[in-house]
């Protein structure tokens, strides 16, 4: 099994290793790439701050129905059969 | 039944939450339409099937996951489609990578300009976020929403979508690295 790993290679493994799906291979082939790839150091550094706010999306949504479309939703319930 | 009670509890339910559920969707979907409207047939289910509501779980989370299945139904449409057009690698190239899958020159990832520390640029960061996320295919932006919105591990995504592992481990790739870009092209220090 091959040692270097590609930039490609590398953000995949990147990837998987977010689940905790690398071998203690991959492991050591990630951190060998990582260890000579100033672009894949700064991709992996980036992804781990992304990932953090990715998560917290919910928490920024601050959509709202008009109260027109409100009522309409509530006109419709009403008048729904069950 | 339109008698005066359900429409007390109509309006209740709708006033009480309609906004909470709509964030939740367009969190999800990206046209704000169809966010509406999947929210809309989330309450007349909810309404339909209200004996079905056992008193366990609070109201915001029985119609919060009412909500979630409609969103997986509609992600599912886009991951039909996916299995007719993708083939995984071949025809639609990867643009960020070079042939010997190095970082292609104009990809080449920068430093972001800018950090997430401060609520305002946080608020900037998240509508930077959906502009990037509008970009994505549709399967690619379900596949990232079930993952960071909804902490699925890829098991259950690839179950949920029925698309392969190796299907998904693309996904996610595309999605991530297109996101990264787009994020750092459009988050500048100001």
């Amino acid at each position: 099994m091959k040692l270097h790993i590609s930039c490609k290679e590398a953000v995949d493994h990147i990837n998987k290793k977010e689940e905790g799906k690398l071998s203690i291979w991959q492991k050591i082939q990630l951190w060998n790439h990582l260890a000579i790839c100033v672009l894949c150091k700064r991709f992996s550094i980036q992804n781990k701050m992304l990932t953090k706010l990715f998560k917290q999306t919910d928490d920024f949504a601050t959509h709202q129905f008009t109260n027109e479309e409100k009522k309409k939703i509530i006109d419709t319930l009403v008048t729904t059969e069950d | 039944m339109p008698d005066k009670k359900y429409a007390h509890l109509a309006s209740e339910w709708v006033n009480t939450y309609s906004s909470q559920l709509l964030g939740f969707a367009i969190s999800r979907v990206k046209d704000e339409h169809l966010a509406k409207d999947l929210v809309q047939e989330t309450f007349i289910s909810a309404w339909k099937n209200i004996e079905q509501y056992n008193g366990e779980a609070s109201i915001k989370t029985w119609l919060t996951t009412i909500l979630k299945n409609k969103i997986i139904d509609h992600y599912r449409k886009a991951a039909t489609r996916l299995t007719d057009s993708f083939d995984g690698h071949g025809a639609d190239r990867d643009i960020f990578f070079d042939d010997a899958d190095h970082w292609a020159k104009a990809q080449y990832p920068q430093e972001f300009s800018i950090n997430s520390n401060s609520s305002v640029e946080k608020k900037e960061f998240y509508a930077i976020l959906a502009a990037c996320r509008k970009k994505l295919k549709a399967i690619q932006d379900a596949v990232f929403s079930l993952k960071y919105l909804d902490g699925m591990d890829s098991e259950t995504i690839c179950k949920e979508l029925n698309i392969s592992p190796s299907n998904y481990w693309v996904l996610i790739h595309r999605a991530k690295v297109q996101l990264r870009g787009c994020i750092e092209t459009k988050w500048i220090n100001q």
